[in-house]
């Protein structure tokens, strides 16, 4: 049979029979009945220039089981609503985090598909932050019902709400772009007005015309200062009260005199006026902080990240009945139910009951450990199999969790702020001509010059440190540009000079150095059947279960089984073709089939059983396998020089293991987040530089101890949203790549340091001397720039070969 | 030269309202997305716009692509 490919996700298509649809005349194949599904639906509303338009394939659709869709019916309940929901004129306005987009066909798809359900007024998708605002008719249609439709379509959907930090940075993104038009249109203007001043191209320039054209300069270049270039005064005002100059200290000093002169001069009379020269550097350091601000933007919109891992609303048990009540009313002694698939809200000990939890959250183990009766629980695990009811110990900031990033946000807190070359050289240089302005102006008054104050000025002109502060913006930006390509994104001002100086790079193991997912290494048969037919009968199974190992086999294609039993923490079983079928432990396998397991050679990893009641069919071998890039990038950093070190919270066993087959060079096992800090902290008393890579809520901590903290493209949001720098592609060879990069724009910021100070140090004397009329100080000023900005643009180009990677959205693939 | 005197004034009160209706967009979020508006307008949505009479011809050039339309127009 030639290997077909799902028509709709492009997974192989093997079922039996083969599942196919016609389409256009066209007989299609699909993977599976959901993929099947979906096409239909696309059929259904004649939005089948999906298929035409796409340009990635889409993701494979997964039926929602009942525990996932009563949690979606939840959102219809008012206290959930509360947070997220919002009346507007039409209806009710919330907006949704939509994942499983691959392109941009799939926002034209849902935002078709959203348009045509009952009680919906407006969808649209926001294609940089895959952030969707729905307003509805609530009259029409219930919001879950509005979930479910994204569902249908193979997409998921949850509901969101921007945090104040994001709503700040979102402000913060709007003003800049405003403040950036202002200064750029004001500087043309002045620009404008400054020719005829300049260079007297109108020849009967009378003293009036003159005056004029002053105090419209005046007039143009007020807002600019005064708005444009405000974010410098107060910088420069909060670093003079630390008493720590920075770049902003002598771009504020520069602005502010230039300008309070040249209205002095237009008001009563003088030389020259400066209003061009103001708005034009107010322009170009705007434009280059606007440019490194966009590059953080999109890294830093990950919004209210702890949404997913600590619920609303809890169900609280009182008397016989129970009532939804908001998880801040939470207090200890409150019996609260705990449904499967829900997160816990609050630490507790379980008083009835017995389930598997999913503790990643807090221990960075994936897979889930069975809890019964007495027990400690703890908030932001997740619910396996059966309902719990848990009697809450501690709830809101008392948890465990709350503890975690209470730590956390200490950590960053107790952070020294990374002293930035830049600042460094700057401070200096602008102290000294700060100090020398009122020399020479006394100098020239005591030599009885009329211009001594003209001089002056033009001193401070032509030493405005423009070159000397875009220096490092430029360079920085252009290399962000290029390691974007790469996959890695630095998402902080300084983690790409942070990155010169590390020696020691620390790894998380779960997630990070492997996979984080179980997958299928192995599979050994004792029976007749193939290893094909019985991974299919395995999955015939295990379709029915959520649990981690079931995952591995939901990509296989399987038969139809039923009454399919969950036996906690033992396994499965059911009936396929009216035959008894068991999968799962041995244990659990043996009772059932009655006979010992067959003797093979034990293996690395998990192993789960099939058997039949008859007899024993196949052996297969789950582990978490380690990325494949993972020994070669460990080995590129090794090479650089650098001491690499596994710190893992996981209790598998297996961290010594995993770092013998990477050959890193120390490995540490078993560690809470606060020993991985402590591990941290030691490592940089003795004089460190470390570079933590992570992906978990448990590396939290350890992360922000770290010089530069990685978080993994796959990590939870709050951890990609406090690391240093994201790796979007998952290729951990690009780590090295992005040392790379560093070193590279360390040369280039010192080779831009030295020119902008070079042509300083030359301009200064003859400045001071009187020589430097002021319109050649304004093109000096500008050249020294350009040359700045032109030799940070040759960070931008690519050297060897780009590595290609999926990316998120079709829209950087594309542009 | 009078001119100028009210050139100048004018071009800063036009500047003005482009400032202003800048900053309205930008608050009322068109600058948010940058991207997407340049790959929807690839997108036809607007089939059921065209007249029939246009649909017609526009299916002759490609019939052989979407043969299982042509009952439906």
């Amino acid at each position: 049979m030639i290997p077909l490919d799902c028509y709709h996700c492009g997974e192989p298509a093997t079922g039996t029979p083969p599942i196919t649809l016609e389409l256009e005349g066209a007989l299609r194949h699909f993977c599976c009945v959901g993929c099947k599904a979906v096409c239909e639906t696309i059929r259904a509303e004649g939005l089948t220039g999906f298929y035409q338009f796409r340009t990635e394939p889409a993701v494979t659709p997964k039926a929602l089981s009942d525990s996932e869709r009563n949690r979606i019916l939840e959102v219809d309940h008012p206290l959930v609503q509360k947070s997220f929901v919002s009346p507007v004129t039409a209806g009710q306005e919330a907006t949704l985090l939509v994942s499983g987009i691959t392109c941009a066909a799939c926002i034209w798809l849902l935002e078709n598909h959203m348009a045509r359900q009952p009680g919906v007024v407006s969808f649209s998708v926001n294609h940089s932050t895959q952030r969707a605002r729905l307003v509805w008719n609530p009259e029409h249609s219930k919001l879950s019902q509005l979930l479910i439709a994204v569902h249908e379509l193979g997409y998921r959907a949850r509901p969101y709400q921007a945090d104040e930090a994001e709503k700040a940075l979102k402000a913060e993104h709007r003003s800049a772009l405003i403040r950036l038009a202002v200064a750029g249109i004001g500087s043309f203007q002045s620009m404008m007005l400054a020719f005829p001043l300049y260079f007297e191209l109108v020849n009967d320039l009378s003293p009036e015309f003159v005056s004029f054209f002053r105090w419209f300069s005046l007039l143009v270049a007020t807002p600019v200062v005064l708005y444009s270039a405000r974010p410098f005064f107060t910088n420069a005002f909060r670093d003079l009260r630390s008493r720590h100059l920075t770049m902003d200290v002598p771009v504020a000093t520069a602005i502010g005199l230039a300008y309070v002169a040249s209205a002095w001069v237009t008001v009563f009379g003088g030389k020259e006026v400066y209003f061009e020269s103001v708005c034009m550097f107010t322009f170009f350091l705007q434009l280059g902080r606007y440019i490194e601000m966009q590059a953080r933007y999109r890294a830093g919109l990950t919004g209210n990240a702890l949404a997913g891992f600590q619920p609303m609303v809890a169900n609280r048990i009182q008397g016989n009945g129970s009532d939804i009540v908001a998880t801040h009313d939470l207090a200890a002694g409150d019996v609260i139910r705990i449904r499967p698939g829900e997160t816990l809200p609050a630490d507790g000990v379980i008083v009835s009951g017995h389930s598997t939890l999913n503790e990643a959250a807090l221990t960075g183990e994936y897979l889930p450990e069975t809890r019964s009766e007495g027990d400690p629980v703890h908030a932001g695990s997740i619910n396996g199999e059966n309902p719990l009811e848990v009697e809450v110990r501690r709830a809101g900031t008392q948890t465990r969790l709350s503890g975690i990033l209470r730590v956390l946000d200490r950590v960053q807190a107790e952070k020294p702020p990374v002293a930035l070359a830049a600042d460094r050289i700057a401070g200096v240089f602008v102290s000294r001509v700060l100090i020398l302005a009122p020399l020479i102006w006394i100098g020239w008054w005591m030599a009885g010059a009329d211009n001594a104050f003209d001089i002056t000025l033009s001193v401070l002109v032509v030493t405005c440190p423009c070159a000397l502060s875009l220096a490092t913006p430029t360079a920085i930006t252009s290399a962000t540009m290029r390691l974007r390509k790469l996959g890695f994104l630095p998402t902080r001002g300084h983690t790409l000079e942070s990155l010169n100086t590390i020696d020691t790079v620390i790894f998380d193991k779960t997630g990070t150095l492997t996979r984080g997912e179980l997958s299928l290494v192995d599979t050994r048969t004792f029976g007749n059947l193939d290893a094909d037919r019985c991974r299919q009968l395995a999955a015939s199974l295990e379709k029915h279960s959520e649990h981690p190992i079931a995952r591995v086999f939901h990509q296989i294609p399987g038969y139809a089984a039923r009454q399919v039993q969950n036996h906690l923490g033992g396994g499965l079983s059911g009936q396929v073709d009216g035959a008894p079928l068991y999968i799962g432990h041995r244990d659990f396998v043996e009772e059932k089939v009655g006979s010992p397991a067959p003797e093979a050679d034990t293996s690395k990893g998990m192993e789960i059983w099939l058997a039949t009641d008859r007899g024993w069919m196949a052996r297969f071998t789950l582990d978490d396998e380690p990325r494949p890039d993972a020994r070669e990038a460990v080995q590129a950093l090794q090479n650089a020089g650098l001491r690499t070190i596994l710190l893992s919270g996981d209790r598998s066993g297996h961290v010594e293991q995993i770092a013998g087959r990477l050959g890193i060079d120390e490995a540490i096992g078993q560690a809470s987040p606060e020993e991985k800090l402590r591990v941290l902290e030691n490592l940089r008393d003795q004089g460190h530089q470390i570079m933590m890579v992570g992906d978990g809520l448990n590396d939290l901590p350890s992360m922000a101890g770290a010089g530069v903290s990685v978080a993994m493209g796959s990590a939870a949001d709050l951890t990609q949203l406090k690391a240093d720098a994201v790796l979007l592609s998952g290729q951990l060879t690009q780590l090295s790549e992005a040392l790379k990069a560093s070193q590279d724009t360390r040369r280039v910021i010192r080779q831009n340091m030295a020119w902008a100070l070079a042509y300083n140090v030359c301009a200064l004397p003859l400045a001071a001397a009187g020589l430097v009329p002021p319109w050649l100080a304004a093109i000096g000023m500008s050249l020294s720039s350009l040359v700045v900005v032109l030799n940070a643009m040759r960070l931008g180009r690519q050297r060897g070969n780009p590595v290609s990677h999926a990316p998120a959205v079709g829209a950087e693939a594309t542009s | 030269m009078q001119i100028v005197m009210i050139l100048v004034p004018v071009m800063l009160i036009l500047v003005a309202l482009g400032i202003l209706l800048f900053s309205w967009a930008v608050k009322n979020g068109q600058y948010d997305d940058l991207d997407g508006p340049a790959h929807r307008i690839l997108y036809d949505d607007d089939k059921d716009m065209i007249p029939d009479d246009a649909k017609q011809h526009k299916q002759d050039a490609n019939s052989a692509e979407e043969p299982g339309d042509s009952h439906k127009s």
